[in-house]
């Protein structure tokens, strides 16, 4: 009931699962489960259709736990990432295993409740005794989960957070898969804002943890790249209405909008900007523009929107294809990021376990230090002394007359960015 | 016909007794037991009105002469006992259907709609009435009886005088054309000239037919204008007779009429 | 301009504060009882708006009579299984089954629809009319017109016909309006109906301007409260000039300070007119 559940509930921090529009929203309902705990058995035995190549993997398995939120506020987004976790042991059991031995995951339903997340990791490491672990969903979970790892000296792998305080707590073996929140618009600020010579920001973000970071990053490379920040506005999380700062980013005329927010702000900042005539010639938004409700949420309203993006299906990076159709064959939907980023978690545990030939928790946590490596991400997992993530590169996507485009960087680019965004009343 | 018998209602002279003992009453109370929660209030009281009649109850305070009314009006229930209307028992409904029934009730402190008008307090009054065409003559009527409301109509109620919102109260009743009207010290707390006025409209009402059950502070006056009396003591019959009657009497005068 | 922008935007955020506060106030009058669980009826409203919408894509406005209707049903129906319990309590009996009831409704939204925050984007009713410069929204507008309307049917309920005259006369003095014949059973079941549908309608028009999920009730029952502190306890119009006032109130603290402020400030400013006024615009001393 406290101000801080509203804060974890809008959590779900890296893309806030929020679902606006009609259309998208009536089956999700059905889609929650009550919060039993899922205990995801051994499944490739029963259906995969093992390579020929590999021989069968042989021998105990090699249990990973991991507790995922995949009922209660962030329930939607973490089911993609626990289908992720599901779809990798299919297919490594069908491949021959890890160290030639089958994997078993144990999956736990935190509920989206961080307490419950810290003991659940507790349990999988001291009652289940699994043999390794992968990271839950959500920074809120995932900075109560890091202490009971740590502590047990499991490595952690970060498939599901952002927040850059989690690698600010000295942890020895906690590792992010993703760029950290502060990284968002760094992009956006550091080469496109600066490519079109814009000179002024307004900065708007929720006083929550998350959309702060992002806003904070953007905020920091805006004095990197000698923009000035003409407004910056902190509103609270239930917050319904912002007219009256757009009201002063309006007199401000600033050259970019930027959102730390999550989808329903987003929403709500780009309606109001509208109905005010607040006419930037770049809107961005640290959630929402990579989402598809954003779009249906506001239809032709959505268009000329920037926003970061984690990954994207369409991107050229090694194995990605596939990553994308087995899910798809699978799991009969289209993953979203959060499945890519728990894919990523799960190779690069794997290949820290083969590298280090042997369950060894410190040989792993080594090699995790060291590796740098591809995954189905942009960029290449590489992380810094603290853990955390350097080598991944945040996309940017931006709405185009209806469907997305992904405008950078520009080796991945699909399409061209198109900017600036034209005033409210010149738009068809 | 008193519960623990000691104190049987002592009837006095039997034979100047009350003008309509013959005929049905009109309302009935028959050993009547009520309390307010732990506290019993009512110990088998009994008492009849005839039509036509006004009937006053009197008694020291703390006697039960409210706790009658209120629950002859279904305000309070009573633990035992039956109280009959016309012959049938209306024991155990809820005010609005006693009201419905026809029995008016005029509660103690003269308590108007206050953020209402004089004309919206009588409307109230005629909430029962169903054909609403004819709660514009009821108001007439009303106003001849009580011309100060008449010129009053559109005022809020809480801005009258006492002894005003006490005539509003008295007419209020009167729309829902009650065939009994129980009253619950009509004259308490009002300046000398309204409590003449009181009296003086009791007076029109019997007049004018009006059956009536009253319960005042100020027996002698109240008494002056009755058929017959009660004289109640914690919660018990004590004496009944006719008005006069009690008002000869030396043990209620010594006890109740303060001479 | 700025300042008179700002104005009318506190002004039109102001309507659907009082068709809210007016159902509060209603529900209070009649029965005594604090409803905690009135932003919950609003949740309610505004859920049952966006799946009208969600299922037929037709216009949103269609959805609210319909919306209404059915929680003056089901106000009715909550108020004879739970509120009625309670009628005549001490107030603490009143507050634990509202609160009660506020925290089983909200968790209940939560497992059906989860915190994700909806909103009703209808195309015609985004962006805004300029008039003399000034942006006003069409949907706020279109929500204040309706607030304003249902508000003001509701005031000439209350005044004019005779049942809106029993509601009133119910709230000034229960056991008298009994004795004229009033049956306020049925009173405090028809001003729970009503003050239900009003909350419910007030969500519909939060759908339409505002996104929501399930907490969402919180939020608005806040402002309903000192709304209902600042107009004056069981005042109709004291509340919907409270409303307005909290609504320019927030708008300019906003656009003064920061929106994270502007809270802080509008209750800060209502405390100071409070001290002047203790019983607010148009409080009446309980008798």
């Amino acid at each position: 009931m406290s101000r801080k559940t509203t804060v974890y509930h809008r959590g779900s921090e890296e893309t806030a699962p929020v679902a606006l529009s009609r259309r998208t929203l009536l089956g999700r309902a059905g889609a929650l489960g009550v919060g039993l705990p899922l205990l995801a058995r051994q499944s490739a035995s029963a259906q995969g259709t093992p390579s020929p190549a590999a021989p069968p993997p042989t021998g105990e398995p090699i249990t990973i736990g991991a507790s995922i939120s995949t009922t209660g506020s962030n329930g939607r987004t973490g089911q993609y990432q626990q289908e992720a976790y599901l779809l990798w042991e299919e297919q490594k059991n069908a491949a021959g295993g890890v160290l030639g031995r089958p994997v078993r995951m144990v999956i736990y339903d935190d509920q989206s409740d961080p307490a419950t997340g810290a003991r659940l990791y507790e349990r999988l490491i001291t009652e289940d005794q699994v043999n390794l672990i992968l990271g839950p969903y959500a920074s809120s979970v995932t900075q109560a989960v890091a202490q009971v790892t740590e502590r047990y000296g499991q490595p952690l792998l970060v498939a599901g957070a952002s927040a850059g305080e989690i690698w600010e707590r000295g942890y020895r073996s906690v590792f992010g898969v993703y760029s950290i929140a502060q990284d968002y618009f760094r992009d956006i600020v550091l080469n496109i804002a600066t490519a079109q010579g814009y000179k002024t920001a307004a900065v708007m973000y929720e006083d929550t943890i998350f959309p702060t970071s992002t806003a904070q990053g953007a905020i920091a490379h805006c004095g990197e790249a000698g923009i000035e920040v003409v407004v910056e506005e902190q509103y609270p999380a239930e917050a319904t209405d912002v007219s009256s700062a757009l009201t002063r980013v309006r007199d401000a005329a600033p050259d970019m909008l930027i959102g730390g927010s999550y989808l329903p702000d987003s929403v709500l900042i780009t309606r109001q900007a509208k109905e005010l005539g607040v006419n930037p010639k770049l809107f961005a938004f640290s959630v929402g523009a990579a989402q598809p409700d954003f779009l249906e949420t506001l239809g032709p309203d959505a268009n000329f929107v920037l926003g970061p993006s984690m990954w994207e299906p369409e991107i050229e990076t090694e194995g990605n294809a596939d990553f994308l159709a087995a899910y798809r064959a699978k799991w009969s939907r289209d993953p979203d990021y959060h499945a890519a980023t728990g894919y990523a978690g799960c190779q690069i545990l794997e290949a820290a376990v083969t590298s280090a030939g042997e369950i060894n928790l410190e040989a792993i946590t080594e090699q995790l230090f060291s590796l740098t490596m591809p995954t189905v991400l942009p960029g290449q997992y590489q992380v810094d002394e603290t853990g955390k993530q350097t080598g991944h590169i945040p996309l940017t996507v931006q709405w185009q007359e209806g469907a997305k485009a992904l405008v950078a960087p520009e080796d991945l680019k699909t399409g061209d960015l198109v900017l600036p965004t034209p005033p409210w009343d010149q738009r068809g | 016909m008193a519960a623990d018998g000691a104190q049987a209602q002592s009837v006095q002279t039997q034979s100047a007794a009350a003008p309509p003992a013959n005929g049905a009453p009109l309302l009935e109370l028959r050993d009547v037991d009520a309390s307010y929660g732990k506290v019993q209030i009512l110990h088998a009281a009994s008492l009849a009105i005839h039509p036509g009649e006004v009937v006053s109850i009197i008694g020291p305070n703390g006697a039960g002469k409210s706790t009658v009314l209120k629950a002859v009006m279904g305000i309070l229930r009573p633990t035992t006992g039956q109280i009959l209307f016309d012959g049938q028992s209306i024991t155990g409904l809820r005010p609005d259907q006693i009201v419905r029934r026809g029995i008016g009730y005029v509660p103690q402190g003269r308590i108007v709609f206050r953020d209402m008008t004089v004309a919206e307090n009588l409307e109230m009054g005629a909430f029962t009435i169903a054909d609403k065409g004819r709660v514009r003559p009821l108001m007439d009527r009303v106003f001849t009886v009580f011309p100060r409301l008449g010129e009053r109509r559109t005022q809020r109620a809480g801005t009258m005088s006492g002894g005003e919102q006490q005539m509003l109260a008295m007419g209020r009743v009167l729309m829902s054309e009650p065939r009994v009207v129980l009253m619950d010290e009509p004259s308490l707390g009002l300046a000398p000239r309204f409590i003449e006025l009181v009296f003086e409209k009791i007076g029109e009402l019997k007049e004018a037919g009006m059956t009536l059950l009253l319960v005042e502070q100020n027996a002698a006056k109240s008494l002056s204008i009755s058929d017959r009396g009660y004289v109640l003591e914690l919660g018990r019959n004590r004496f009944t007779g006719s008005g006069p009657d009690l008002l000869a009497d030396d043990r209620v005068r010594r006890l109740y009429l303060g001479g | 301009m700025d300042l008179l922008q700002v104005i009318v935007s506190g002004l039109l955020l102001g309507g659907v504060y009082a068709l809210l506060a007016a159902g509060l106030n209603l529900i209070f009058g009649v029965m005594r009882v604090i409803n905690l669980a009135h932003g919950e009826l609003l949740m309610l409203g505004a859920y049952a708006t966006f799946f009208f919408y969600d299922t037929t894509g037709l216009n949103p406005l269609l959805a609210i009579p319909l919306v209404a209707a059915a929680m003056f049903a089901g106000g009715m129906v909550l108020q004879r299984l739970t509120i009625e319990r309670v009628v005549g309590q001490p107030l603490l009996s009143s507050l634990l089954l509202t609160f009660g009831l506020s925290t089983l409704l909200t968790g209940v939204a939560l497992n059906l629809w989860t915190t994700n925050f909806r909103s009703v984007v209808y195309e015609p009713l985004t962006g805004s009319l300029g008039i003399g410069g000034l942006s006003i929204s069409r949907s706020r507008l279109v929500a204040f017109a309706i607030a304003l309307v249902v508000s003001g049917a509701t005031y000439v309920f209350l005044r004019r016909s005779t049942w809106g005259k029993a509601i009133r006369a119910t709230a000034q003095h229960a056991e008298v309006a009994q004795v004229c014949g009033i049956d306020v059973g049925r009173v405090r079941l028809v001003s729970f109906g009503l003050g239900s549908a009003m909350a419910a309608t007030a969500g519909s028009l939060v759908a339409i301007v505002f996104t929501f999920n399930p907490e969402i009730g919180r939020v608005f029952i806040g402002k309903a409260f000192a709304i209902i502190v600042l107009g004056g306890l069981g005042s109709f119009v004291g509340a919907f000039l409270g409303a307005l006032t909290l609504g320019v109130t927030e708008t300019l603290a906003a656009y003064y300070t920061s929106t994270q402020l502007s809270e802080a400030v509008a209750y800060a400013v209502m405390v100071g007119v409070l001290l002047v006024r203790p019983s607010g615009f148009f409080g009446q001393a309980e008798s």
